[in-house]
Formats: C-alpha cells, sequence, structure tokens
C-alpha cells in the first residue's frame, strides 16, 4: 500500500482493465509511482477521510487530482463526489471525471457539484493513452494546486 | 299633409259658420217681416172692423130715422160701442206705430164726431120729427164725417200696405241670401271637407303602412325575442320575472304562465348560487355594472343547467330602477365540450407522460449499453494494442493477422455503437428552429473532414446554398453523413467528384449531394435509409449502416422529405427538404 500522504493521483476505477489501462499509461510517461488505486466508492471515500481498513486519515498532502469513474459499485462516483466536495479537506482537491460514455445524464449534475473536467475515455487504444497521459501531465506538472 | 287638412279644415268649418250665421240673420229677417206683416194685416182688419160698425151705427141711424121706431136703432147701439172697442184696442196696437201717430190721433176725434153726428140726428128725429132730422140730414154733415174718417182710414192702410210691400222685399230678399249662401256654401265647404278627407284618407294610408312595418317589425322582434338562442327574461327590480322567452321557458322546462308574474329569477336558480345571484343582482339595482356572471338553474324536474347571465338595469323616466334585463346562454354543451377537452388532454397527458418513462428508459438504455458495451471493447482494443506492442515477437505472422482482424472489428464495433447512441440521440434531443447558413455549415463540415486528413482524393464542388429554418447541430449531421456518404462511394473512380447544391422546387428548397460513385440499383432505393442496411459489402465500403438513418430521422423530426436517386454504375443523388417552420 502506498503511503496516503504520499498519493499524488487517486483513480477511482471499478474495472480491472481500464484501470490496468489507465495505470500502464500513466507509467509510460513516468506518472504513475504514487497512485492509488480504489475499486468503488467506498474504498475511494475510506481512502480520503480515512476510515475503514484504512483507519489513518490521510493528510492528502500530496494529492493531485483524483481520477474518478461514475459507474461504480456500492457508493457511485457522484456520491464520492458530493462528499468531497462538502468536506473542507477535499473541497479543493480537483476532480476528473472518466466516463465511458457522453449519453451520461450525470455530466450535468458533475459540473453542478463543481468537477474540474470531464473526460469520455475513448475506445482506442492509442487515444486512450494519450488522453490518460495528458490527464496526467496536466493536473500533476501544469496545474497550479490551491493553496 | 297635416298642414293642408288643418286648412281645408278649417275653412270649410268657416263656411259652415258663415251659412249658419247667414241662415239665422235671413231667417230672423224674415221672422221679423212676418210679425210686421202680422201687425200691419192686424191693424188692417182693425181699421175695416172699425168702419163696418160706423157703417153698422150709420145703418141703425137711418132706420131709426125713418122709423122712428127704438128696435131700429138696435145697430147704431152696437155699432157704436163696436167703433169705440175697435179704436181703443187699434190704439193700443198700434200706439209703437210713430208712422201712424198723427193720422191716429185724428182718427179718434173724426170717429166720436161721426158717432155725435149720428146721436145728434136722431135726437132731433125723437124731439122734432122725421122731417126736421131729414133737415139736419140733408146738411150733409154725417157723409163729410163720415168721408173724414174714410180718409183717414185709408191713409193709415196707405202707411200699412206700404209698409207691407217694404216687408215683402225684405222677405224676399233675405230669402234669397239664405238660399244662395246655404247654397254656394255647402257647395264650397263640400270641396273643403273633401280636400280635407283626400288628405286625411292619404295620412291614412301612409299611417297605416307604418302601422303596418310597425307589425311586421314588431312580429319579427317578438319572433327573435322568442325563438333565440339564448333565453331572454325580464325582472322587476324586486326580481319578480315580468317577461320571458320561449327558448328559457323551454330550458327550464317550464310554461309561460307558470313563471311570469309568479316566480322570481331567484326561486330558479339553485340555493348554491342564490345568495351571490341575490347579492350581484342588488349590485345591479344600486346602479353598478355587473357584467357577466354565472349561476345554475334548476329546471321544473329538478335537474341543473349551467348559465352565463348578461343583466342590464332599465330606467323609468324619473331615473329610478325600472327592469332588468337578462341574456341567459346554456352553458351545459359548452360544458360537455370542456369536459371533454379536459378528459381527451389528460388522456394526451398520460400518453406524454408514458412516452416521456419511454424516454427515460431508452436514455438509461443507451447510456447502459454506451458504457456496458465500450467497457469490455476498450478493454480488448486495449489489450489487443499490448499484444501487439509487447509480444509481436512471440506471433508468427498469422498471428499478427489474426490479431490485426480482432483490432479493426475493435474499432468497427466501437463505431457501431457510437453511431446507434448518435442516432438514438438524435432522434431525442429537443428540435430547436433558428436560422441557418447553410452555407456556412457545409463549409464547416469540409474543414473538419480537410483539418481531419483523411485522404479522400475526390473534387467537391459546393454550390450556392440558400439559408433554411432548422436545428444547426442536427442539420451538421445530415450534411457530415451525406458528404461523407458520396465521398465514400466515389472513391474508387478514376475522378471522384461530389457536388454540393441547392434548388427551388414549389417554393421549398431542396438540397442535394450527388456522386459519381458505384451508385445502386434504384429498387432498394428505401433501403438505404433503414438501420444497418447496407447495399455494399462492408470489405468494399467501410460503414456501419447507420448513417443515412440519422439523415433521415433528423430530416424527418424537421417535417421535410429525403430521397435518393441513383442507377449502378453510375452514381447517387441525395436529396432533402425542410419542412415548413412548426415541423417537429
Amino acid at each position: 500500500m502506498v503511503d496516503s500522504d504520499q498519493v499524488e493521483i487517486l483513480l477511482v476505477e471499478d474495472s480491472a482493465e481500464d484501470a490496468e489501462l489507465t495505470l500502464r499509461a500513466l507509467k509510460k510517461n513516468n506518472l504513475a509511482n504514487r497512485i492509488f488505486h480504489a475499486r468503488d466508492g467506498v474504498e475511494a471515500l475510506d481512502f480520503l477521510f480515512g476510515r475503514g481498513a484504512n483507519a489513518e486519515p490521510a493528510t492528502l498532502r500530496m494529492l493531485r487530482v483524483v481520477l474518478l469513474d461514475l459507474k461504480l459499485p456500492r457508493v457511485d462516483g457522484i456520491e464520492v463526489l458530493r462528499q468531497m466536495r462538502t468536506d473542507p479537506r477535499t473541497k479543493l482537491v480537483p476532480v476528473v471525471v472518466l466516463t465511458s460514455s457522453r449519453e451520461d445524464p450525470d455530466i450535468a449534475k458533475c459540473y453542478a457539484l463543481g468537477v474540474n473536467s470531464y473526460i469520455v475515455k475513448p475506445v482506442e487504444f492509442q487515444e486512450f493513452i494519450k488522453v490518460v497521459s495528458s490527464l496526467g501531465l496536466y493536473w500533476l506538472l501544469l496545474n497550479q494546486p490551491p493553496q | 299633409m297635416p298642414g293642408t287638412f288643418t286648412r281645408s279644415f278649417a275653412v270649410a268649418l268657416a263656411i259652415l259658420v258663415a251659412i249658419g250665421a247667414t241662415t239665422y240673420w235671413g231667417l230672423e229677417r224674415i221672422a221679423v217681416a212676418r210679425a210686421e206683416r202680422r201687425h200691419t194685416v192686424d191693424v188692417r182688419d182693425r181699421l175695416s172692423r172699425l168702419l163696418r160698425a160706423l157703417q153698422d151705427a150709420e145703418t141703425g141711424q137711418r132706420g131709426f130715422l125713418l122709423t122712428g121706431q127704438e128696435p131700429y136703432r138696435e145697430p147704431f147701439v152696437t155699432g157704436s160701442l163696436a167703433a169705440r172697442a175697435e179704436l181703443d184696442s187699434l190704439l193700443q196696437v198700434a200706439a209703437p206705430d210713430t208712422d201712424l201717430t198723427l193720422p191716429l190721433r185724428a182718427l179718434t176725434p173724426a170717429v166720436e164726431a161721426k158717432l155725435a153726428e149720428l146721436t145728434l140726428t136722431m135726437d132731433v128725429r125723437r124731439e122734432r120729427g122725421a122731417a126736421a132730422a131729414l133737415q139736419v140730414v140733408l146738411t150733409d154733415r154725417g157723409r163729410v164725417l163720415m168721408d173724414s174718417v174714410r180718409a183717414i182710414i185709408g191713409g193709415i192702410q196707405g202707411v200699412e200696405r206700404a209698409r207691407y210691400d217694404r216687408d215683402d222685399v225684405v222677405v224676399d230678399r233675405a230669402s234669397r241670401w239664405v238660399r244662395a249662401s246655404s247654397v254656394v256654401g255647402t257647395i264650397l265647404a263640400v270641396g273643403f271637407l273633401g280636400i280635407a278627407a283626400v288628405v286625411v284618407r292619404r295620412d291614412l294610408a301612409a299611417r297605416q303602412a307604418v302601422e303596418r312595418r310597425l307589425e311586421e317589425m314588431s312580429s319579427e322582434m317578438n319572433d327573435l325575442y322568442e325563438r333565440a338562442p339564448c333565453g331572454y327574461h325580464s325582472l322587476t327590480p324586486e326580481g319578480l320575472i315580468v317577461r320571458i322567452n320561449r327558448t328559457e321557458c323551454r330550458w327550464l322546462g317550464y310554461e309561460r304562465d307558470e313563471v311570469v308574474g309568479k316566480m322570481t329569477v331567484f326561486d330558479l336558480i339553485a340555493p348554491v348560487d342564490r345568495t351571490r345571484a341575490r347579492a350581484r343582482f342588488d349590485q345591479l339595482v344600486s346602479g353598478v355594472d355587473i357584467g357577466t356572471g354565472e349561476a345554475r338553474f334548476v329546471r321544473k324536474d329538478g335537474s341543473m343547467v349551467a348559465a352565463l347571465i348578461s343583466s342590464t338595469l332599465v330606467r323609468d323616466a324619473s331615473g329610478a330602477p325600472w327592469r332588468v334585463r337578462a341574456t341567459m346562454l346554456d352553458q351545459s354543451g359548452f360544458r360537455a365540450a370542456k369536459e371533454q377537452v379536459d378528459r381527451l388532454n389528460a388522456q394526451l397527458q398520460r400518453h406524454v407522460s408514458e412516452l416521456e418513462d419511454l424516454n427515460r428508459e431508452l436514455e438509461k438504455f443507451s447510456y447502459s449499453v454506451s458504457h456496458d458495451l465500450r467497457s469490455p471493447l476498450r478493454a480488448i482494443a486495449g489489450f489487443a494494442r499490448l499484444l501487439g506492442d509487447e509480444h509481436a515477437a512471440a506471433l508468427d505472422a498469422e498471428g499478427l493477422r489474426l490479431l490485426n482482424v480482432v483490432q479493426v472489428n475493435v474499432e468497427r464495433m466501437g463505431r457501431l455503437i457510437d453511431d446507434l447512441l448518435a442516432l438514438s440521440r438524435f432522434s431525442r434531443q429537443p428540435l430547436v428552429r433558428v436560422p441557418v447558413d447553410m452555407a456556412a455549415l457545409v463549409a464547416g463540415v469540409l474543414a473538419d473532414r480537410a483539418a481531419a486528413g483523411a485522404p479522400h482524393g475526390a473534387d467537391i464542388v459546393v454550390g450556392e446554398l440558400p439559408p433554411a429554418d432548422g436545428d444547426p447541430t442536427l442539420l451538421r449531421q445530415v450534411w457530415e453523413r451525406l458528404i461523407d456518404n458520396g465521398v465514400k462511394f466515389s472513391a474508387g473512380r478514376e475522378a471522384p467528384r461530389v457536388e454540393i447544391g441547392a434548388h427551388g422546387d414549389h417554393g421549398s428548397t431542396v438540397y442535394t449531394v450527388r456522386d459519381n460513385g458505384v451508385g445502386f440499383d434504384m429498387e432498394y432505393a428505401e433501403k438505404v435509409f433503414e438501420v444497418f442496411q447496407r447495399l455494399h459489402p462492408q470489405s468494399d465500403y467501410e460503414g456501419t449502416g447507420v448513417g443515412l438513418a440519422i439523415a433521415q430521422r433528423v430530416i424527418h423530426r424537421h417535417g421535410g422529405r429525403i430521397w435518393a436517386e441513383a442507377a449502378p454504375g453510375r452514381g447517387a443523388t441525395f436529396s432533402f427538404t425542410l419542412g415548413a417552420k412548426g415541423g417537429a
């Protein structure tokens, strides 16, 4: 388990394949060394607020971006986003929603909740790599975090 | 003309009055003359009797003178008595006659002198005998006295005769006047009365004509009143019904006699509305304009009838409220229609919400198809790619070919899913109608295609494209699909060419995309727009079979038409029109 203090990217993704592809893409760009992968909303919230198995509350010092899938088992992405935006600790953490579909009726809800970006995952692998890499580059290197 | 009548009648009346006056005057004159004549005759008669009485007295004197015997003296006694009586009465009768004053004054002495002479001679006979008496007679004094009496009487009679004649003339003249005036006057009066009668007759005829018109109009008004398709009633300021038309009676199921003068309008209004109706009525009577109101009436059979009531207040000459007139419209039919409309609306609403439910379901389905199909597809594509990238060395040529087949098909499936979702989205997405610059739209599509760098080599010619009314996002899809289609099917030709243009047809604009590609048999012209219907093998032309279906869906939603004309090997032309504004 990666030390939560050191985590720069939180990837919330229930599909193991998508997660693997994402990690590979980030790795290719040398951005994947400090990634925490949550497989559903509950794991994500546990990581963020230090609940459950991961009893230690995270300081989130290094957290630069959350890559959030919307369709998740147990607690869905919208709920994760909502809780993040109501908690002062995570209120300002950039969130990029990754989803399979442009048809998602939750897009409007996400923006209303203050999502920073919204990305449709391309089917084509090359495209996918490109999107994930540019996301990582942007949020980790270019974007100036709040504070 | 009443003027002519009045004048003629007045003249006739004046003439009749004149005739009357003249006649009265004439008759009066005649009567006076008659009286005078009677008087004259009377005077003359008396004079004659006086003379006869004197002659009788003389006869008696002669007898006595001859015989000397008393009985012969008798005529003298009666004669002289009669003469004196006649003389007295004559004097009385003729006293007013100033003409006779002088002769009459002479008459009495003359008569008395004669009577004295007679008495004297008889005294002489009695005392001195017949001879002496004869001597006296012979003196002729008696004859002279008698003659003087005769002369006086003759004078009076002459005066009377002249007067008689004069009166005759008066009577004659008056009679003539009366005759003449009555004849001429009557003719004139009849004439003027005739004129008046003609005028009256004419006036009467005119008046009768007017009365007939009035009667006709009144009967027409009455007819309208009674048979109007709305109820009418008139009320006293207390609400008592004084007049009601047949329509309203029929609606309410009452005979007129049962209502007029017996019921108030409030008796007819349903108890629930009565207080409100009473208040409105009182307001109206107090001079407030209450406009039109609604009330439910109770029919004789107890059923209800909803009515729209318009009332006006009518005032009498002094300005006090006199009548309330009301028009009543039966609302039942209207209500029934409204209820039906409401029912249909509710039904429509139900269908709409069913449709909305269906749409929501479809949306959910689209999302889940999109998500659930794309995720594994992404995994297949990704891992196939990784296999190719990282384990190519472990695969022989056939292995690499098979891997490629997998990748190509994954890609195709991704496009297919995208197209299907697009078809569903463009079918559901709300349609906006704004002016659209079609030329700019096409230019945008071509610029995108050029930027994508897809080599097609076709010569694309764009003609003049008039603007249209429609949804720009959706119309762009149409152009994209049709242009891609044209480019795709002309790609294999020697000089591939796609012409984009428009022309007018019956007032609407037909937009066309023509290619010189492989074309198709017109037998399948309808099929090209069906989902998944392909006229060419997948291996020859890439495509999902959804593009033209999307174009057709969009055009239909605009209320327009899309069709294809083609021949195998001779290219195809796709044309579309957009419906009028308001199509959906």
